[in-house]
């Protein structure tokens, strides 16, 4: 591809995406998270930049996925789009709305849109809740009575694939698989409209995975929910998203669709995450024997 | 010190014995005789005033020198419990119930804790699941790796940091001799699993166990580690045993396969074969979840992965038959009742099945 073509090319996708732009459910720009540090001996400051000048959108019923090595601030990126960390600069509309600039019950409201699932699944759920309790909480703290607060938690363990019999055991008698289910059905008590899945499907066993994923596929068709999947599993986005942004050293470095990512990634860093992929598959992608 | 001779002299004896009683379970290789077999292993977890808890029924697997062995098998099926009790690491609540676990011609299971200190380390090294869990915080990182030879060796403080930093150059191809000064915390997550494989080959063992080694790393890093196993199996000529869930990290690298599920050896036989031609049904729906078989989403927005479903009243059976008899697709009536026994296809592969008993 010469030059010429080549910037045709980019202005080609960057006007595709610019023209599905208008509506997004969550739209961040230029957003930067600068931590500053002291050194409890030293009198002057550090600041490390975790990532400047994200541009995201997420569309309703489509799935954003976040790609990029550790430590290039994809887990900081996503506790700033729920205000778990305030970012520093740059602007964060949810539905149109200013998030940045809420504060108190506005931004308790607002934030019900928007839920965070973590990847690890046991540190958080509350060990000493039962599955039941866990799934109503977000219920309680918003109002709801008791008993609709127990109804409703059962509709949503039975809407994520677990038996709503289970609502009494404990959050350690569920597998990981299981406990990452119960998370799912907690962040959709409140009818949320973006989902956040931090390496939620990581250090699940494959079969665990691909369930996940049908499950996620369901409930986003069903509910229209817009999800920001962060991953390093190149398979499971291949799998679950529509478009990709790869993140390296706080930036984005590059933001296509899942299919230009996988036949023509343009960064240095995506090609080598493509290349790594197939290089540790290439035993395994044989087709099956027949077998007898 | 006659130390190799003894052994050299036990392990005659031991195969003499071996050859008279020919274990009937694991695979017979005439020609090579193994220098790991385990024989009809058993663990449990002893609880107070509880029946015992099997983690580990009837394992027996044979490796032989320098040949790279992988465990493929999803989590709690035990994977981990074999690979600790090889070395006996286990926790205190668990026991070795059953069955015997030949190392160069000593038995591990009835050794004394000053001839295990000997093997861990100098005959089998574990690499552990979790790198920044296993590497001390406040030391540095040569300092720790020099500990390993020190524990081995009667050398001078300053011969086992030479020496530490030499392993280090061999899993670092740049840059060793900062990360020989640094702290864990400095390193990163790839960094620090290829400190542990330094540590793990310092004292050149004959057995190397890599539990999980790419676990929590990214893509790109887990590419690397995979190829520096590689690297170090073809230049040392050590025997690799790694335990993964991951069917993909396997080819290339490892010869032969076993496939575990719940506590249980169901399938054993060379990579290729058991890749392209899976016997048990749980082998074969794993091979289904391979990624080259997921469509695309752009392709096919409400395409679905293959899983392996999961029975409404959980996978942990109480009946008497085969563990996995609850999620699989081919079971007939007796699976529920009677535990098949292994069964040998031919020289190199067997299976636990009723589907293959004739």
């Amino acid at each position: 591809m010469s030059r010429g073509e080549c910037a045709a090319f980019f202005m080609n996708t960057n006007e595709t995406i610019q023209s599905t732009m208008s509506a997004g459910v969550l739209e961040a720009r230029g957003l930067l998270k600068v931590f500053t540090t002291q050194g409890p001996f030293s009198s002057g400051k550090a600041s490390l930049r975790a990532f400047q000048a994200v541009d995201l959108s997420l569309y309703s019923g489509r799935t954003l996925a976040l790609v990029g090595e550790s430590g290039s601030g994809k887990s900081t990126l996503a506790r700033c789009l729920v205000r778990l960390e305030e970012p520093t600069a740059g602007e964060l509309r949810i539905e149109g709305q200013d998030f940045l600039a809420l504060t108190g019950s506005d931004l308790r409201r607002a934030r019900k849109k928007v839920q965070l699932i973590f990847q690890e699944a046991m540190s958080a759920l509350n060990p000493g809740f039962s599955a039941a309790e866990i799934v109503a909480e977000p219920l309680i703290v918003n109002h709801f009575s008791r008993k609709d607060a127990r109804d409703r938690a059962a509709t949503l363990m039975e809407m994520v694939g677990l038996p709503g019999s289970w609502a009494g055991r404990g959050a350690h008698e569920f597998s990981g698989g299981q406990k990452q289910r119960l998370a799912l059905a907690r962040a959709l008590a409140l009818n949320p409209k973006i989902l956040i899945l931090d390496e939620a499907l990581s250090g699940l066993d494959l079969s665990v995975q691909a369930q996940m994923t049908n499950l996620l596929v369901d409930l986003q068709a069903e509910y229209n929910l817009a999800y920001l999947f962060i991953s390093h599993d190149l398979n499971l986005v291949r799998a679950l998203s529509d478009e990709v942004a790869v993140m390296k050293n706080g930036l984005i470095v590059e933001n296509a669709t899942t299919e230009m990512i996988f036949s023509r990634p343009q960064h240095l860093y995506t090609q080598s995450l493509v290349t790594a992929m197939h290089t540790l598959q290439e035993g395994w992608t044989q087709e099956l024997a027949v077998l007898p | 010190m006659s130390m190799a001779q003894i052994s050299e002299t036990s392990m005659v004896k031991s195969d003499a014995d071996q050859s008279a009683t020919r274990s009937a379970s694991s695979l017979e290789h005439p020609c090579i005789s193994p220098f790991l077999r385990v024989q009809g292993l058993d663990v449990e977890i002893v609880e107070k005033e509880a029946k015992p808890i099997r983690i580990l029924d009837g394992i027996s697997l044979d490796i032989q020198k320098g040949q790279a062995i992988g465990i493929l098998g999803e989590s709690g099926c035990g994977k981990t419990t074999l690979a600790r009790s090889l070395l006996r690491l286990l926790p205190s609540n668990f026991r070795i119930a059953r069955g015997s676990i030949d190392f160069r011609g000593a038995d591990i299971v009835q050794m004394g804790s000053k001839e295990l200190t000997q093997i861990r380390g100098t005959g089998i090294s574990l690499i552990h699941q979790e790198p920044a869990g296993a590497l001390h915080p406040t030391m540095r990182i040569g300092h720790q790796v020099a500990e390993v030879l020190k524990a081995h060796h009667r050398w001078s403080r300053k011969k086992c940091m030479e020496a530490g930093r030499a392993t280090l150059a061999e899993v670092f191809r740049e840059d060793s001799n900062r990360i020989f000064n640094s702290y864990p915390h400095e390193l990163s997550g790839g960094q620090r699993q290829r400190v542990l494989i330094a540590q793990a080959i310092s004292c050149r063992p004959s057995l190397i166990i890599a539990d999980e080694p790419t676990a929590s790393l990214d893509l790109t890093t887990q590419a690397e580690i995979i190829q520096l196993l590689k690297d170090l199996k073809q230049q040392l000529g050590m025997a690799l045993l790694l335990i993964t869930h991951n069917p993909a990290l396997l080819p290339d690298l490892v010869d032969r396969v076993l496939v575990m599920y719940g506590g249980q050896v169901v399938e054993e036989g060379p990579l290729g074969r058991v890749y392209a031609s899976p016997l048990h049904p749980y082998t074969q729906d794993l091979m289904r979840l391979r990624p080259s078989n997921a469509k695309p989403r752009s392709l096919s927005p409400r395409h679905r992965l293959s899983v392996i479903e999961d029975p409404p009243g959980g996978t942990s059976g109480t009946h008497p038959g085969c563990h996995y008899e609850v999620r699989c697709g081919q079971r007939v009536p007796k699976c529920s009742s009677v535990m098949p026994e292994e069964k040998h296809i031919d020289e190199s592969r067997r299976v636990r099945c009723f589907l293959y008993e004739h």
